[in-house]
């Protein structure tokens, strides 16, 4: 097994944050699993909120879940519309909301292709216009037909999880949060 | 094709086309003369048996459809594929390789809620064996039509029909309608699915067609299997007869399918299982070829081939032995093909195998990962020898006795295959067996009983004046490094 050793060594490589701050901040963290079948919305799976956690850590920010709006984002699809909500709701910023609308979108070869667009919005009062967005389009292949939009959504989740990071970036980088040595 | 693509990626910016696929590249150079397979078919498992692919499924939302909303919406979906990569194999990538698959439109919303049109190219299946790369339960493959699929989340429903005449026999076309559908129950959301369905071909006499089914009278049958029909009947009845050879009949066919699926999992470690069930009557073959007197002669076989049955069964199933740190997949196949009109000739129609393949995915870090896979497989023809066990087998024998006018080949009737493939696997993506993209240093061996048991240029015929000596070899190595994205 020797020879596995540089291979292993590679892996575990990974690369830093750009930016981080001094001292942990908070940040209130939404996240919105929709349907293109329903209006029911739920949270991102469990393991996908782990790794936008650990883009939020790995910067020095503490993600606070404050929980999911189920019925008003049920019907107030669009970013703005839903961080309207979590105003109305009085949720202190920063907020960072992630949210993904994974639709089905046909057999290919032996796979259940899956389209997933994502958003990232990142609401804060230091943030250029208060907002700092990001877009993922990207797509799934799910093996079995019983798997759904939450499956769909992990199988990118390395995707989301890097977007997260660049929102998050630019978001510092307007604070004038310098790049990580 | 090009003109479909740039086109699509022309607009790709609008946010309204998507450019997916599927690519598999590998270079296996054969130390052993073989053609860079381990063996030769994916019943002993996918993983080095299989060669170069490349797909790209274009979609474009004709008409954007919106989350949660009852609007109409409508997508055109091509997709090109093939299995050629330049310096990968021997067709170097040439276009000619590839072919415009699918083209269908799909629309929603429209006249009926929950149900989506289809109009084009109609394949549907019901699941996969991915460590086959085998769909058994799959309708209308060759079909081009009109099809409705009602969705909910309990239960998938499809009906559809259309024609398979193009896809069966290309240049001599005859219409095949095709009709069929199959139904899929969630009678356990993520822990237990039930479905079925099947399909139906038939094919009509159509007098003076001459692609319509026919069958020629008064042949018989090893007399056709032995293409000695004209010599038979020129010695029966002369060569001043031989315009008289009796003309074609028309006939009607027909084949059909029957398809079965159990889904089940999300219990404890078990991901997921997948049983799928196939049982076809085949389509008959409609001609053959023999020379009399100079003059090509065909025979129409109808009634020689319209016995033709196939079984085939699946099983697979995903298992999570240490969270995070591996993973097993563990499939079988067994399959039976059989010929009722045929009982003195080894053939693909007039077999069976049986097949089972474990692999195991060990994740030292997250990207780092290690891939054992093993399999066991046994062919067997029901008519006899059809495998050379070596180098000097003789070619046609009856009984194990040398035999020129015997209808077997070789010494064995029975193929047994073992194969080992292992190596380190890099998947920038995380975890999963059949997570993608997925890069691969893999070495491969394969025991069978068959000599040569892979794709190979070695002279096989046993003559004292071949210009290269014949070789005998059970033992098959490949070294590949190779990767496989889907996007």
């Amino acid at each position: 097994m020797r020879w596995m050793l540089p291979l292993l060594l590679v892996g575990c490589l990974k690369p830093g944050p750009k930016r981080m701050v001094e001292t942990a901040e908070p940040v209130r963290l939404v996240t919105v699993l929709g349907s293109y079948e329903s209006e029911a919305v739920e949270e991102l799976p469990p393991s996908v909120v782990a790794r936008v956690s650990e883009e939020l850590q790995a910067r020095q920010l503490q993600p606070e879940a404050v929980g999911l709006f189920a019925e008003a984002f049920g019907v107030r699809r669009t970013v703005p519309a839903r961080l309207e909500v979590l105003e109305e709701a009085g949720i202190a910023q920063p907020v960072l909301m992630v949210s993904c609308d994974p639709r089905f979108d046909t057999q290919v070869n032996g796979r259940f292709r899956w389209q997933v667009d994502c958003s990232v919005a990142l609401s804060a009062a230091d943030a250029e216009g208060g907002l700092e967005q990001g877009t993922l389009g990207a797509s799934a292949h799910l093996v079995y037909y019983h798997q759904q939009e939450a499956e769909a959504v992990e199988e990118v989740s390395a995707l989301v999880g890097r977007e997260v990071g660049r929102v998050l970036d630019r978001w510092l980088a307007t604070r004038g949060v310098p790049e990580a040595p | 094709m090009l003109a479909l693509l740039l086109a699509c990626l022309g607009t790709a910016d609008a946010g309204n086309a998507d450019v997916g696929g599927y690519f598999r590249v590998a270079a296996r150079p054969d130390l052993q003369g073989g053609s860079g397979r381990l063996g030769y078919w994916n019943l002993y498992g996918r993983l080095l048996n299989e060669g170069s692919y490349g797909m790209l499924e274009l979609r474009y939302d004709v008409l954007e459809r919106q989350p949660a909303d009852k609007q109409p919406w409508s997508t055109v979906h091509a997709r090109i594929e093939g299995g050629s990569i330049s310096n990968a194999d021997s067709l170097q990538g040439s276009l000619a390789a590839f072919r415009l698959s699918q083209v269908y439109v799909k629309s929603g919303n429209v006249l009926l809620d929950g149900v989506t049109w289809q109009v084009g190219t109609l394949e549907s299946f019901l699941g996969d064996l991915g460590l086959y790369d085998m769909r058994p339960a799959t309708v209308f493959f060759d079909t081009v039509g009109l099809s409705a699929r009602y969705e909910s989340r309990d239960l998938e429903l499809l009906v559809g029909a259309g024609d398979s005449g193009f896809k069966r026999y290309g240049l001599d076309y005859n219409a095949l309608p095709t009709v069929g559908g199959t139904a899929r129950l969630r009678l356990l959301d993520g822990h237990l699915e039930l479905g079925g369905g099947g399909e139906l071909m038939i094919e009509s006499a159509v007098g003076g067609n001459v692609n319509a089914p026919y069958h020629t009278p008064g042949i018989d049958y090893e007399d056709w299997v032995r293409g000695e029909v004209a010599e038979r009947y020129l010695a029966e009845f002369g060569p001043e007869l031989a315009d008289y050879f009796p003309g074609p009949e028309a006939r009607n066919a027909s084949a059909n399918k029957v398809i079965g699926y159990l889904g089940f999992g999300g219990v404890g470690p078990l991901v997921w299982n997948n049983f799928f069930l196939s049982y076809s009557q085949e389509l008959p073959q409609k001609s053959t070829t023999e020379t009399m007197l100079g003059e090509p002669l065909t025979l129409y076989v109808h009634d020689f081939t319209d016995e033709r049955t196939v079984l085939m069964m699946g099983n697979e199933l995903q298992v999570r032995l240490w969270p995070e740190r591996l993973d097993m997949v563990w499939g079988g196949v067994y399959g039976d093909h059989r010929d009722g009109d045929n009982d003195i000739v080894p053939s693909d129609h007039d077999r069976t195998y049986a097949s089972t393949v474990l692999r195991l995915q060990a994740y030292p870090t997250e990207t780092v990962h290690f891939l054992a896979e093993t399999s066991l497989a046994r062919e067997w023809s029901r008519n006899g020898n059809t495998y050379r066990e070596h180098a000097d087998s003789i070619f046609t024998n009856d009984m194990g006795r040398p035999d020129t006018r015997g209808l077997q080949y070789g010494d064995s009737d029975t193929r047994n295959t073992w194969q080992l493939k292992v190596g380190p696997v890099l998947q920038p993506t995380g975890r999963g067996i059949f997570n993608r993209p997925s890069l691969r240093l893999l070495y491969g061996t394969q025991y069978s009983n068959q000599n040569n048991a892979f794709g190979n240029a070695f002279v096989e015929s046993v003559d004292q004046y071949n210009d290269f000596e014949n070789v005998e070899q059970h033992w098959h190595h490949v070294l590949a490094a190779e990767a496989e994205v889907w996007f």
